[in-house]
């Protein structure tokens, strides 16, 4: 159920995000176009593709963990009897994927926290707010976070189908 | 503030780092959980809000990245477009009574391919679905077979454009420009290089790369009107985002949007577009774009507690303290690199030597930089093929019937492994052939 859960959201994040490429090659082709066409580059282009560059890969860790995209070395791993192989995989979660997404999701939330505050934006011609950027990253670790819950009840449940 | 030196928080966090991949966890969240451990452990969390605001400054808020999920969006169209299926169809044929055509076939397409796409994958990919199994069935030996496929497919990311150089740009004074105008050379010899040995090979043990001639042949010249209309698309890829790029008309972000654009265009234009194949293209280069760019959160994390605690300069003082002749001390470096190739992907390996050995190279003043980064992205090309953890090895094994043995594969890369080393010293003794072109054009 928790797993089911976890799983739709990071899918259905991924799939709107994975779109954000289109949208962010399109601005910078349309920059360009302006600036040698036109002659009359935009003002916005660059920190506009910049952030919604930010947003999308920062978005999709989640996503990408629960399709095992992470890149890992498991030739050692796949020697072990499953037993085995499950515990080290738990306490591959334990010693390190979960301090580093805790931390990650507490010290990004004071980070966006103090920014949101300030209300603070980008020195470009045209002022974006930053804010919402540092937001997605506390967003995003918090959905990397509970993918890795996900993750973990799978290997405990002994339920990881293969989904790629 | 704890009585930790330096030298203490390198071992631990190495330590932590070997540990974390023999477990086989993701190499990402490695890096990253050792950092958080390592702050820890050296009695400093609190340098972990500034670790957050380096993560921001350095790999959100930068705008040269964003070039890495725009050339992976690149790749995936153009493996869409099904370009090159005809290309190597003609070129194999054509080469058919040569000895070993097939594998000089692989060869020469993976050298265009590599000049149009910035990753590996996509002509492994590729050439294995095409050649792969033709090439058992010709009689070709498994090793070779699975050795040429894999070595050329890692061209890839030497030849520009490749995301290994921005990124390796992104990390260092140098300019993306300057990179790839710098591996250029290199990168194409290295190739020619594979189809060196291939035509040698075949001469001398013409069991392991036959000449086939196939029952129906069509006419040469019809071959050839084929082969030549095929590869008008990638050339036209080729000097859209290297000229562009090259001649300072557009930057490495805008080069990667617009061969992103340019791939598309071929698919549409070949009538393979669809909206299903579209969208997966999308979801492909967006897991592929994430797993970089955590693996650069994770690293960026690690670097920056390496840093923070004293671990960096710990390790940057006993390299130092070898006091060795530089060209003593590059050989050193250029060893570590290539053993970490054989555990760590690129991505992890420069986001972690990058701050150790940059600042000694530079203050080396007999060392010119652009050749030093170059010649370790040479060596870097032994790290998809080196065991236990090789990416080509494991695209091969994937896409390889089972008859080939895992062995096979391994021994196969061997001796391209002994080539690419052979390329490095030919660098190390010839610096022109990475500093001539950025000199010319930038200098």
């Amino acid at each position: 159920m928790i797993i089911r859960a976890i799983d739709v959201i990071n899918e259905v994040v991924g799939r709107i995000v994975v779109v954000l490429a289109v949208i962010f090659a399109g601005i910078i082709i349309y920059d360009v176009v302006m600036r040698y066409a036109f002659n009359a580059p935009t003002r916005w282009a660059f920190d506009l593709s910049k952030q919604l560059y930010g947003f999308y890969f920062v978005l999709l860790g989640g996503y990408a963990l629960k399709h095992q995209s992470h890149v890992r070395v498991d030739l050692l791993l796949e020697r072990f009897p499953p037993g085995v192989q499950r515990i080290v995989e738990l306490a591959g979660y334990a010693l390190f994927f979960f301090p580093f997404t805790w931390i990650f999701l507490t010290r990004s939330y004071d980070f966006a926290a103090t920014s949101w505050a300030q209300g603070e934006t980008t020195y470009g011609a045209v002022a974006l707010p930053i804010y919402p950027l540092k937001a997605a990253l506390c967003v995003a670790a918090g959905l990397l976070l509970i993918q890795g819950v996900s993750e973990v009840l799978k290997i405990v449940l002994g339920r990881r189908e293969v989904d790629q | 503030m704890t009585g930790l030196g330096g030298e203490t928080i390198a071992v631990v966090m190495f330590g932590l780092l070997v540990l974390g991949l023999m477990m086989g966890h993701p190499l990402a969240f490695v890096l990253g959980g050792t950092a958080v451990l390592g702050a820890f452990i050296a009695g400093k969390p609190m340098v972990l809000g500034i670790v957050i605001n380096r993560i921001f400054g350095d790999v959100l808020d930068n705008y040269t990245l964003i070039a890495i999920p725009l050339f992976v969006l690149m790749a995936q169209f153009l493996s869409n477009s099904g370009v090159t299926d005809k290309m190597f169809e003609s070129l194999r044929l054509l080469m058919s009574n040569v000895r070993g055509g097939l594998a000089l076939a692989v060869v020469f397409i993976s050298i265009l391919l590599a000049a149009t796409t910035g990753i590996i994958g996509a002509s492994i990919t590729v050439m294995g679905v095409m050649a792969l199994r033709p090439m058992l069935q010709y009689g070709y030996a498994p090793t070779l077979t699975t050795g040429v496929i894999a070595a050329s497919g890692c061209l890839g990311i030497l030849i520009p454009p490749s995301i290994m150089l921005i990124l390796m740009a992104s990390y260092s004074p140098l300019s993306v420009g300057e990179l790839f105008a710098g591996a250029m050379i290199p990168g194409v010899i290295l190739g020619l290089l594979y189809a060196g040995w291939v035509a040698v090979l075949a001469a001398l043990r013409p069991d392991m790369a036959p000449s086939v001639l196939p029952d129906d042949m069509p006419p040469r010249r019809e071959l050839v009107t084929m082969l030549l209309k095929e590869a008008v698309p990638p050339l036209l890829l080729i000097f859209g985002i290297l000229g562009s790029l090259l001649a300072g008309i557009a930057t490495a972000t805008e080069a990667s949007a617009i061969g992103a654009a340019l791939a598309l265009g071929i698919v549409l234009a070949r009538g393979r577009f669809t909206l299903g194949s579209f969208y997966d293209a999308l979801k492909e280069t967006g897991k592929t774009s994430a797993m970089i760019l955590f693996i650069v959160v994770g690293a960026t994390a690690f670097t920056g507690v390496f840093n923070i605690t004293g671990g960096l300069r710990a390790t940057q003082e006993i390299i130092r303290g070898l006091d060795m002749a530089p060209w003593m001390l590059l050989t050193v470096m250029m060893f570590i690199v290539f053993i970490l190739g054989a555990f760590l992907d690129w991505t992890g390996i420069v986001l972690l030597s990058f701050p150790i050995f940059l600042p000694i190279v530079q203050e080396m003043e007999s060392i010119d930089l652009l050749w030093f980064v170059v010649l370790m992205s040479i060596v870097l090309q032994t790290s998809f093929l080196t065991p236990p953890f090789g990416y080509a090895l494991f695209y091969l094994r994937a896409i390889a019937p089972k008859e080939v043995k895992t062995t096979d594969i391994i021994k196969g890369v061997l001796p391209f492994i002994g080539l690419i080393l052979l390329m490095c010293v030919a660098v190390a003794l010839v610096p022109g052939l990475v500093t001539w072109l950025p000199d010319t054009l930038y200098r």
